[in-house]
């Protein structure tokens, strides 16, 4: 498909290259001729060198005839506009936008931008990720819905979870365990007997006012 | 907690927040001043702020607010919630866009005004139900008629 990415940053160059790797065709908008230029060095003929909140510079990049536009520039304000023209002028199906704040993701939601992508919150999801820190780690939210999550939590050494079989866990209804990987890395589903050990992680789908709930539970 | 006492607010006057106070925005505001409606003006620049008319502003009816019209703390702070108006004046129309769809979206606000030069903009916004005017637009509107009636 043809997909038209604003903004030839860090996340844009990144885009850009899965993409060309997956097959697809692309335009990549930058005000920045010096930018466009590196770009091409490493992918090809693809940029367009102008302001990407133009309706004349997306048409430029094949913005009609995209599949999705995906603004990927540092202002919130920007990649806002230029969604919002590739939806509402070019009818563009999926749009997607990266945002630096929450109250913007909120406003590019109601404003019908498909994927309002909030930096901040990625980065941040990312570190705690990578720390090695107690409690619920939120892998992702559950598409299409508001509330549900997908946690893991790890089992500590003196929870009162140790030994117990997760059948017999009192969970926060409509909480369900889909897999539960031991200290060696071995994931399984949980079965009628599976019992819990220490270091395991717990992978869970619970509704996110539950988090604090699960976590006092299993570690 | 609301920086604003509309108390006295005489009847007609209306609530309004102008964000960006560069030339438009501070000429704007006085003009409103004068014509006797309360504003609160947002700029992140306290040089910028520093432009408005003094007599309005020591009497309260120019009330300036140092922050930024892109976020929603610094728009509540300037008590967003109870404006009748609000308009959008910085430099660039993006920023104008997202300030007007904050107060539109988030706030409710009944009338949004933002500028927006670039002509794609303007007509994509008119359709989205907020008041788009090119500052460019205008003055060679005025400049043609102008010329007409020579």
């Amino acid at each position: 498909m043809h997909v038209v990415i604003i903004g030839a940053g860090l996340v844009g160059s990144s885009v850009a290259g899965w993409l060309i790797a997956a097959g697809h065709e692309i335009a990549v908008i930058d005000r920045d001729a010096d930018r466009c230029a590196a770009m091409e060095n490493e992918l090809g003929s693809v940029t367009v060198t102008g302001d990407g909140t133009e309706g004349e510079v997306l048409a430029r990049a094949g913005a009609a005839r995209a599949e999705a536009v995906i603004a990927t520039t540092g202002s919130d304000a920007d990649n806002m506009v230029a969604c919002q023209l590739a939806r509402h002028q070019f009818n563009v199906a999926l749009t997607a936008g990266l945002v630096k704040s929450d109250d913007h993701a909120r406003l590019f939601n109601l404003l019908g931008i498909d994927s309002p992508i909030n930096m901040v919150e990625l980065i941040a999801r990312r570190i705690q990720e990578a720390l090695p820190i107690e409690g619920v780690v939120r892998l992702m939210d559950i598409p299409g819905s508001n509330s549900s999550v997908m946690v893991t939590v790890r089992v500590l050494p003196g929870s009162s979870a140790v030994g117990r079989r997760v059948r017999d866990l009192s969970l926060p209804v409509g909480t369900l365990i889909p897999l539960v990987i031991g200290r060696d890395g071995t994931a399984a589903t949980p079965n009628e007997n599976t019992a819990l050990s220490p270091e395991d992680q717990v992978v869970a789908v619970t509704n996110i006012d539950d988090l604090d709930r699960l976590r006092d539970m299993l570690s | 907690m609301t920086l604003f006492d509309y108390s006295s607010l005489a009847p007609g006057a209306k609530r309004v927040i102008v964000v960006g106070c560069g030339g438009l925005g501070s000429v704007l505001a006085g003009e409103l001043a004068e014509a006797g409606h309360r504003v609160r003006v947002i700029d992140q620049n306290r040089a910028a702020l520093d432009t408005l008319p003094p007599g309005p502003v020591s009497d309260g009816v120019i009330t300036p607010v140092l922050g930024d019209g892109t976020s929603e703390a610094d728009l509540l702070r300037a008590s967003i919630r109870d404006v009748d108006l609000f308009i959008a004046a910085t430099g660039s129309d993006s920023t104008n866009a997202l300030a007007a769809q904050m107060a539109q979206y988030l706030f409710d606000v009944q009338t949004a005004v933002c500028r927006i030069d670039q002509p794609s903009s303007k007509s994509l916004y008119e359709g989205l139900g907020l008041v788009a005017i090119s500052a460019t637009g205008l003055a060679s509107e005025a400049i043609m008629t102008a010329t007409k009636g020579e």
